[in-house]
């Protein structure tokens, strides 16, 4: 995403944040119990989205920083990264997903989330290999 | 791999922000190519090639142990 367009994400995300903020306290008054969570969202949101119009105001004053920044968002190493990155952390996931399971069967005895993770990461494992298969066709 | 990229850059005079400018992508890119830590495909391979005005197999040496 360029810089431009990094701005005006990131005002709109401070104005949604500082919106859940303030809705939170609002809801505080008014002693509801999600009143925390919601001006805690807003409030993180909000501090992101500052953080990252600092960097976006920090590159703007260095076009050749801008230049480099712009050009390590898409290109190819990037992308190998995030795809390895990505595929390790599922295959990290299947395992502490199954781990998790019997845990929750065997140790805490709550075979209802020891089904549910079971379940999701048989599904997980189904849509790796169709997508496998698709591929493995496309290329 | 072991590659030629730093050499011909030197020899050009390039800075490695000017050599990534050039071929479009960032500045890290280029110090893992030259420190043989990244492989680049072979359409960012040829585009180097091409820029120092080279053939592909001066500019990457490939050994049996790459494989």
């Amino acid at each position: 995403m360029k810089l431009r367009e990094q701005k005006k994400c990131g005002l709109l995300w401070l104005g949604i944040g500082a919106a859940l903020f303030l809705a939170g306290l609002a809801l505080q008054a008014r002693d509801t119990a999600s009143a925390g969570y919601v001006s805690g969202f807003g409030g993180g949101l909000a501090g992101v989205s500052i953080a990252r119009l600092l960097r976006v105001r920090r590159l703007s004053r260095d076009p050749e920083r801008a230049a480099d920044y712009d050009a390590s968002l898409t290109d190819e190493r990037t992308v190998y990264i995030s795809n390895k990155a990505r595929s390790m952390t599922f295959f990290i996931c299947v395992f502490v997903q199954l781990a998790a399971s019997m845990l929750a069967i065997l140790v805490f005895e709550q075979v209802l989330v020891g089904q549910v993770l079971c379940g999701l990461t048989c599904l997980q494992g189904l849509l790796y290999t169709i997508l496998y298969w698709h591929y493995g066709r496309k290329y | 791999m072991k590659n030629m990229i730093e050499q011909r850059r030197r020899e050009r005079g390039m800075t490695q922000q000017q050599l990534a400018a050039a071929l479009g992508v960032s500045r890290q890119t280029i110090i893992s190519l030259e420190g043989g830590r990244y492989n680049p495909s072979l359409l960012l391979a040829h585009a180097i090639a091409r820029l120092f005005g080279a053939q592909i197999e001066e500019i990457f040496l490939f050994e049996e142990d790459d494989k």
